[in-house]
């Protein structure tokens, strides 16, 4: 299987050659374009009941794409909704955190669960779940905007739009910014605190900040 | 103070170094990530206020000062539209920029709000914010940033100029001869004479604005 | 006449550089800027157009005007149009023996020769793939510059190939589609999120988009203000 990320940072997606019987899963709608004989199917991840749970709690899809190659070298091109940065990640036993929107692809191996982002995080907006990666093998996900890696040694403040993925030796908790008053007019909604020390992945751009701009636009 | 831009391009992020004493003001909701020592403080006041209660919607006219407790504090911010962010060292002259550019001042720079279009012609005005003083003004823009030295005429689609030199007269009217109206947006473009720089950006905002119509949720009439 | 696209690869453009009396045609409301010599005028008529072919771009996603410049004066003017989204802009060259269809609003300008004509893109195929009903039809000696959300991807078909309806852009009238399901089921395709996909087959260029309008759509649209009607 060869997987090539490509149009970094602004338009990454993946350019995809499989060999004969070799599969690869995807987020729901993410296919752009393939070769005629690839055969597709569809699977809840990780069984029934934690798909449903992702579908109610997390906004994301019941089912993820299935493509598997009847042939050598059938092509296939897989593409996130919105503009940014696509990350390869190899996943080894060690667990990693997705906020929801952000996977994209993987490999047979890799099991994706939910985790609950504690009451506060419901009045975020941003969505108060997130998606925690397991397993074995690549893991493909993507961001609005350039991707900033950085490692926290200590505390670290985040808004929760511009929050893409962390590695769970962090502890995280979803707060306020500064005050009361600030919290409610900073603009800046509720922010994800990370203590601790590990990697996280953060995003130039949010949702939130684009349809705010845009919102002044709108008739 | 001290400030690099990250990710340079379409998604460009503006990250300022305040040690204690050091101040950057921004309007409301940029702040994308920030170490413990940051403080920040929301004020309502500020001649902002007045374009983000006449032209936001109301949105946000909360305006946030940024402090550092510690040494070297690291604040990033960004804007919400994808594009490039930009410097630009005031020296008195002021510069007049497109509502959506201003993204964050350092203390000796004013801001203030202006309305500067055909009235009567319904969200099509021009506003803009006019920048003054002494230090350094942050402005971001939809796609590129293009630098134009203007001597003498030039033209710009109302929906492109980011910023533009106060030195430049301009007037803004409407183009074309026959069928000019509200239907396709661009019924103004920005006239520009004298001698001086425009900035002008690669994409419009009213045209992702028109083009994101169907996508919006209709408003029920009971509301 | 000269035709370029400049810019960097998020936000590319289309330059135009026009001798005196030297015209061409765009999309209604994509100029960004030009010389003060040029003459703007909104239009309904291009060359294969008229009342009716205006009615029909309405249901190609295409604007129902165009855009006319034409250089006055004496010296080389220049226009400069942009695109809707972020991506590319493809400039192809036309010499009289091909027809180039552009789906979706890709079309973004053209030469005077060129003519464009909004054609049916076959039964209910448009209205079952939730894309526009009809394509333009691109066809003369000139340039046809097309836009697109993202990077522009050029494929050349040999046999079969399948495409996303939100990930096309242009593709050459050499080759036929259907509009159909992917690989097994329909079952399959609607629950992977898919749904209706275009199943190009024969020999030619097709363009398309590592980007899809409508889901960036549906993502943003929810969190904008609500509309009136």
């Amino acid at each position: 299987m060869s997987v090539q990320v490509v149009s970094n940072p602004d338009f990454g997606h993946l350019e995809i050659v499989l060999d004969q019987g070799q599969t690869i899963l995807c987020e729901s709608g993410a296919m752009a374009a393939m070769d005629s004989d690839l055969q597709l199917d569809t699977k809840m991840m990780g069984g029934f009941l934690p798909a449903l749970w992702r579908k109610v709690v997390a906004g994301e899809s019941l089912l993820s794409g299935v493509y598997t190659a009847k042939r050598a070298g059938s092509r296939l091109w897989l593409s996130p909704p919105i503009p940014g940065q696509v990350i390869a990640y190899s996943l080894q036993d060690k667990p990693l955190m997705l906020t929801s929107g952000s996977f994209l692809a993987c490999e047979e191996g890799v099991q994706l669960g939910t985790k609950f982002g504690g009451l506060r995080a419901m009045f975020s907006g941003e969505g108060m779940f997130f998606i925690e990666a397991r397993g074995r093998g690549s893991l493909w996900f993507n961001s609005y905007g350039a991707v900033i890696e950085h490692e926290v040694n200590g505390e670290f403040i985040v808004d929760t739009g511009h929050v893409v993925a962390w590695e769970p030796s962090l502890q995280w908790t979803v707060t306020g910014m500064g005050n009361l008053f600030s919290t409610l007019f900073s603009g800046e909604g509720l922010v994800l605190r990370f203590s601790g020390s590990g990697k996280v992945w953060l995003q130039t751009r949010s949702m939130s900040g684009l349809a705010g701009w845009l919102a002044g636009y709108c008739r | 103070m001290n400030y690099q831009i990250l990710a340079p391009g379409t998604f460009s992020a503006l990250q300022v170094s305040l040690d204690p004493g050091d101040k950057i003001l921004t309007e409301a909701g940029t702040m994308a990530w920030m170490d413990p020592s940051i403080q920040v403080k929301t004020s309502s006041g500020g001649l902002m206020a007045g374009l983000r209660r006449a032209v936001l919607r109301g949105d946000s006219f909360f305006q946030n000062e940024y402090t550092s407790t510690a040494q070297g504090g690291k604040i990033t911010l960004v804007a919400g539209q994808p594009g490039e962010i930009k410097a630009m060292e005031l020296r008195g002259a002021p510069v007049i920029l497109e509502r959506g550019a201003y993204l964050a001042h350092t203390p000796g720079v004013s801001v203030d709000a202006k309305f500067n279009g055909l009235k009567g012609f319904f969200a099509e005005g021009l506003f803009v914010v006019y920048a003054t003083g002494e230090g350094t003004l942050f402005y971001n823009a939809y796609g590129d940033i293009l630098e134009v030295d203007v001597q003498g005429d030039y033209i710009v689609d109302n929906g492109y100029a980011v910023a533009w030199e106060s030195s430049l007269n301009y007037t803004v009217t409407r183009t074309g001869r026959k069928i000019r109206t509200f239907l396709f947006g661009d019924g103004l473009v920005i006239r520009f004479s004298g001698h001086g720089k425009v900035w002008v950006q690669s994409r419009s905002a009213f045209s992702l604005a028109n083009f994101m119509h169907p996508f919006r949720a209709i408003e029920s009439k009971n509301s | 006449m000269k035709a370029s696209v400049i810019g960097t690869d998020s936000f590319q453009s289309l330059h135009v550089e026009l001798s005196p009396g030297e015209r061409f045609y765009s999309e209604a409301g994509k100029m960004v800027r030009c010389s003060s010599g040029v003459d703007i005028e909104v239009t309904l008529q291009k060359k294969g157009g008229g009342f009716m072919g205006a009615l029909k771009r309405l249901l190609s996603s295409d604007s129902f005007f165009y855009s006319r410049y034409t250089a006055q004066g004496t010296g080389t003017s220049e226009v400069v149009i942009a695109p809707t989204m972020m991506g590319n802009v493809r400039v192809l060259e036309l010499k009289g023996d091909e027809t180039w269809i552009t789906s979706g609003g890709s079309y973004l300008a053209s030469g005077p020769e060129i003519t464009s004509e909004a054609k049916w893109q076959g039964l209910g195929a448009g209205l079952l793939s939730g894309e526009s009903l009809m394509f333009v039809h691109n066809r003369g000696i000139g340039f046809l510059a097309v836009e697109a959300f993202g990077t522009i991807h050029e494929v050349d078909v040999n046999g079969e190939f399948v495409v996303d309806t939100g990930h096309l852009v242009a593709f050459e009238s050499s080759l036929s589609f259907t509009v159909g399901k992917v690989g097994g089921s329909w079952i399959k395709s609607f629950f992977s999120g898919e749904g209706f996909v275009m199943n190009f087959k024969g020999t030619g260029k097709l363009l398309m988009q590592s980007h899809n309008g409508s889901s960036f759509g549906g993502l943003l649209g929810p969190l904008l203000p609500k509309r009136r009607s």
